[in-house]
């Protein structure tokens, strides 16, 4: 009895998604015909090789390393299974359950977000676990083989199924997305690179680990630090990938915002407080420009898509205005809406401005050299975005939706970036020889900040620009300021 | 349980799709929502089911709102969309489970009701058959048991009727009419309002997103129906028939109907009367001389106009 209760609590406690997806999964023909060929291939394989080094009369167990070449093929295979198809399968799946009609499905149960997403990730993850276990076997006996040795196996099929983990949840992220068919093409294309990166980073790892065998990793001290480092940002990337691609199956009805940011938030405070440590402690800047870096690209992106948010608060949302003016005033970044997002950027970049300004005094390094660039290429980003809102506001939202207004944005960023070089091109073909010769042409191009010859003037252009435009914004701004109160109380 | 519709109005960018709809349905009744095509049908009941946002206006269940509330609500909503279930590679009694625990349904009861609900709704037989390969009929029923998994309160079924045979229909209609039994406030959009007469107890009626009618089915005939409609048939030439009928006072309008004729009079009885006397006096051998209670669809076409946004 007391198993049975366990068992009905074990069933209870499993994710709905995963439920179904693993019994969908059984009762499609795709999965054991995939499974089936796998095993077929790799039992091909590995006859194949033993009938032919048998016969040709060397010895496969005296002082050969057979195994390692066996190993090399199977883990190909494996990784390419698990790191391409089940994440193509994950997205297709969830991008029919996503689109068009199905998506009413979607959202009529009491399933909460959170859990479709890590239901999502969890069946998928058993379909790898699966096509790993019908590989395991194989991958054990090249062991016998001799040329490799067991932790070594084990170790590559850990890095294979974080590479599979990181493809699934890319591949379900990016399914989340409801943008037009032609972006959706063009995200699948780039999820597609994305997963080809991850399949010859984990191929590669593997190869790395065949080659040295596991025990290299603990041989020396000096590598532990950076591989934390490298961890850390695996984790929070991960992680980030989740809180997005709930936040993008959250109902629109709701403050979507909050949850990303609050944990974006909390992640750079973990960033800032270690790369701050290690500049303190260490006195090097290692860790303070990758933090920079990655943390100005993120908010870069962060401007991007905080214009195709709302300009209105719905009435769900402008329940949730708190009442007090001061804590209306903390919370306003923390709401879903263009004018919310864009201030909370513009808050966590001048955070990370002022912090890394902090860490160039500590170091005595020129503050311009890393943090100038990339505050200037924030404020091209702003000004940018601000210049897409006026326009998709004004007089451009019969064509262009708002949602899609970080599209109009990246348009304007490549025209007036290519525009000008094109104009100075067939004014002065001469003159446009080299790319320090390309001078002031490039002046509108975000990533000018980064010339080693101009950058200064590139940075005070952004700058300047960005007031400007925050200047030509300020009613589409204080509007939504304005708007942001709680509703009026009914005398009733 | 009460839903109870105040001034809902949903814009997308220029364009109304509903304006001002107001109207509640009490538990135990069922009511019809009907409109031409475009009318905003869709587009309310979607909101209803927390599918989507309103512009302005509310919509209560019981006091709580479906704006403000949406997660709480849906544990009291079923909500049956005008699509068919698309899940590929799934069982009916599979993909009844996998709702049941989406609703947080646990082991044992949950075995139960989802046995209950396929056999409420006559499943039992095709519980195992994969839902792709049922017949549009059957993926109704599916629809169907899926909205009921949760035993909702209020039930909001958008076009349930669509494209089912004649026995797939009644069978619905039973079905609805023991589950307002039961208590469930339901609101169903059909265009066959012959039908919805039958089992509704009130309808709302849509047109350019806008309410032109709504209340009990007879406060409407009382309101929209505004003659009294006489069915005829005689044993004389359909033209001459039909030439001395519209000559008679009182004789609105006058309709070929299969055999026969559809009178609208401007009168009571008394001048139906009038009319079979007078229609007898001019040499006609009238066979069938009946007044016809109006109906929804009466209602319907007096009070929009057949245009679509």
């Amino acid at each position: 009895m007391k198993r049975r209760q366990w068992l009905e609590w074990l069933d209870d406690a499993v994710n709905p998604i995963v439920v179904k997806e693993v019994r969908q999964a059984v009762h499609c023909r795709f999965l054991p015909t995939i499974l089936l060929a796998f095993l077929g291939f790799q039992l091909a394989t590995l006859s194949f090789y033993l009938m032919t080094k048998g016969a040709s009369g060397i010895d496969l167990l005296e002082g050969a390393s057979y195994g390692e070449e066996v190993f090399g093929v199977l883990i190909s295979l494996l990784f390419f299974a698990t790191g391409f198809c089940v994440p193509i399968s994950a997205a297709v799946r969830m991008h029919a359950e996503r689109s068009g009609q199905a998506l009413a499905l979607f959202f009529i149960s009491t399933l909460p977000p959170r859990r479709v997403i890590s239901g999502k990730l969890g069946s998928n993850l058993i379909v790898t676990l699966l096509l790993f276990s019908a590989c395991m076997p194989y991958l054990s006996f090249t062991y016998f083989l001799r040329g490799i040795d067991l932790p070594t196996v084990f170790a590559a099929l850990a890095v294979g199924f974080a590479a599979s983990a990181a493809g699934i949840l890319s591949a379900v992220f990016l399914a989340s997305l409801q943008v037009s068919r032609f972006l959706k093409l063009l995200l699948a294309l780039a999820g597609l690179g994305w997963l080809a990166i991850l399949f010859s980073m984990s191929i590669g790892s593997a190869f790395a680990l065949r080659e040295q065998g596991v025990a290299s990793l603990f041989s020396g001290s000096d590598q532990w630090g950076p591989m934390l480092v490298g961890l850390v940002i695996c984790g929070a990337l991960f992680s980030m990938l989740y809180v997005l691609a709930v936040a993008l199956v959250t109902p629109v009805t709701a403050n979507r915002a909050l949850p990303v940011r609050r944990f974006i938030m909390m992640v750079w405070l973990v960033l800032t407080l270690g790369a701050v440590a290690d500049c303190f402690i260490r006195g090097q800047q290692d860790l303070v420009v990758l933090w920079a870096l990655s943390t100005y690209s993120g908010l870069a992106v962060a401007i991007l898509a905080a214009i195709g948010a709302r300009d209105q608060l719905n009435s769900r949302l402008t329940n949730e205005v708190p009442r007090s003016r001061l804590r209306r005033g903390l919370v306003f970044m923390l709401f879903s809406g263009s004018a919310n997002g864009l201030t909370w950027a513009v808050v966590m970049i001048a955070l990370t401005t002022a912090v890394h300004h902090l860490c160039n005094r500590r170091l005595g390094d020129d503050f311009n050299e890393v943090a100038g660039p990339l505050l200037g290429m924030c404020a091209f980003i702003l000004a940018y975005a601000l210049l897409a809102v006026l326009l998709q506001r004004r007089w451009l939202s019969r064509w262009i939706r708002r949602s899609q207004t970080w599209v109009l944005a990246l348009t304007l960023i490549t025209a007036f970036s290519l525009t000008p070089v094109m104009i100075g091109f067939l004014l002065s073909p001469t003159s446009m020889a080299g790319s320090a010769s390309l001078g002031l042409w490039l002046v509108l191009n975000p990533f000018a900040v980064f010339s080693d010859t101009f950058d200064e003037f590139a940075i005070h252009v952004g700058i300047g620009w960005a007031v400007v435009m925050s200047f030509l914004a300020r009613h589409w701004f204080m509007k939504q300021i304005r708007n942001f109160k709680p509703p009026v109380a009914s005398d009733g | 349980m009460r839903l109870s519709v105040e001034h809902l109005k949903r814009t997308f960018g220029d364009v109304t799709a509903i304006d001002d709809v107001s109207f509640a349905v009490d538990a135990g009744e069922i009511y019809g929502f009907v409109g031409p095509n475009g009318a905003g049908k869709t587009t309310t009941m979607r909101i209803l089911a927390t599918l989507d946002e309103p512009t302005a206006g509310d919509a209560l269940l019981d006091g709580v709102s479906l704006i403000q509330q949406p997660e709480r609500a849906r544990r009291t909503i079923g909500f049956m969309p005008d699509h068919l279930p698309t899940h590929r590679d799934m069982s009916v009694d599979d993909y009844l489970d996998f709702f049941a625990r989406a609703y947080g349904l646990r082991a044992a009861h949950r075995r139960r009701v989802v046995e209950h609900i396929e056999e409420f709704t006559n499943l039992t037989g095709i519980r195992g058959k994969l839902i792709h390969t049922l017949s549009k009929g059957m993926k109704q029923r599916v629809s169907l048991a899926r909205a009921l998994v949760h035993d909702p309160g209020v039930l909001i079924l958008d076009e349930p009727a669509a494209g089912l045979d004649p026995r797939a229909r009644v069978e619905l209609r039973e079905l609805l009419v023991a589950l307002a039994g039961q208590g469930k406030a339901i609101l169903i959009s059909s265009h066959i309002l012959t039908e919805l007469s039958e089992i509704c107890h009130g309808a709302v009626i849509l047109e350019h997103g806008r309410m032109v009618g709504a209340g009990s089915i007879r406060d409407l005939l009382q309101e929209q129906t505004q003659h009294l409609i006489v069915c005829l048939r005689a044993l004389s030439e359909m033209a001459l028939l039909h030439r001395d009928v519209v000559a008679l006072p009182g004789v609105v309008a006058a309709r070929p109907v299969g055999e026969g004729l559809e009178i609208d009079l401007d009168g009571d009885e008394n001048l139906a009367a009038e009319v079979l006397a007078a229609l007898v006096a001019a040499g006609h051998r009238v066979v069938e001389f009946r007044s016809r209670q109006g109906d929804l669809e009466d209602v319907f076409m007096n009070v929009t106009r057949g245009e679509v946004q």
